[in-house]
């Protein structure tokens, strides 16, 4: 694991950090790789089926992090198509995402993003 | 949902004798056909819309396994069929492997609640090893079909 958040401009631990470097790493890559967590709901009308799940599975991959999305208490992997395709999430499902990692905000953000959007087919008839 | 809710016994094919996409697709709408699922004058259409869904990106989700669908009014129910090929197929699968396993799903415009009860069910059991190679490995329709039964009974854990 990388820690880098030492610098950040809006870390206000900065001078801390730099005062007391070693003890900044082990303390900054563990708040690095705390799980960020998201409720996520399904908004397209045909829900969780393959072509999301592949958009999923797409935006998921480009993170390091490790990206998994729980349903019910079920929880599987956001990078497998075939786990993401046991949910059989119907549109308005609610889930919680969860990332784990040094790009887990980023990848949060962006994932929670395609769910708002309806992976980009709430216009379109399939 | 189970197999047997949606997969039609009669259409199950083993030993496909496609060797590419369409031709699978064909074989297996055809096979539907023949068990008088599909009407003869739909057959076609129904090809096309499948091939249609293909293109906005491959079913083929990887693990040699593939779900070729699509919503059609000439349908009032899903109704789906297996097909296995013995040397697998190139379908352009998101994991680059050739796909032995075919699940396709016709499904009517507005239900598409049951469409994604199939994909988890399919999903589901297919998470399951012994069943993906056992399925895999059947060369008779027979034996697909009571892969698929032993499925729905809970017989390989999932």
């Amino acid at each position: 694991m990388v820690a880098q958040p030492c610098n950040q401009r809006d870390d206000p631990d900065r001078s801390f950090c730099l005062f007391f470097h070693s003890v900044c790493i082990g303390d900054h890559a563990v708040m690095s790789s705390a799980a960020i967590t998201r409720t996520v709901v399904v908004r397209n009308p045909q829900g969780l089926h393959a072509r999301p799940a592949d958009l999923l599975v797409r935006e998921a991959s480009r993170y390091q992090a490790d990206i998994s999305l729980e349903k019910d208490g079920y929880r599987v992997d956001c990078k497998s198509i075939l786990s993401l395709l046991t949910l059989g999430a119907q549109c308005g499902t609610e889930m919680s995402l969860y990332a784990e990692g040094a790009d887990a905000e980023h990848a949060v953000a962006m994932i929670a993003e395609l769910f708002e959007n309806g992976f980009h087919e709430m216009e379109q008839a399939e | 949902m189970k197999f047997s809710d949606f997969i039609c016994e009669k259409a199950i094919r083993a030993e496909l004798a496609a060797d590419n996409k369409e031709d699978v697709i064909n074989e297996l709408v055809d096979s539907l056909l023949k068990a008088g699922e599909i009407n003869a004058d739909e057959k076609a259409d129904i090809i096309a819309a499948i091939m249609k869904r293909e293109e906005l990106g491959s079913t083929g989700i990887g693990r040699g396994v593939a779900v070729p669908h699509t919503k059609h009014p000439g349908v009032d129910k899903l109704v789906g069929t297996v097909g296995v090929s013995v040397d697998g197929v190139d379908f352009n699968s998101l994991d680059g492997e050739k796909v032995q396993l075919f699940f396709l799903l016709i499904s009517p415009p507005d239900r598409p609640g049951d469409h994604l009860r199939a994909l988890e069910n399919i999903s589901k059991q297919l998470r399951d090893e012994t069943f993906c190679r056992f399925l895999k490995q059947s060369r008779t329709s027979d034996d697909i079909h009571q892969l698929l039964e032993e499925a729905d009974n809970n017989q390989f854990a999932s």
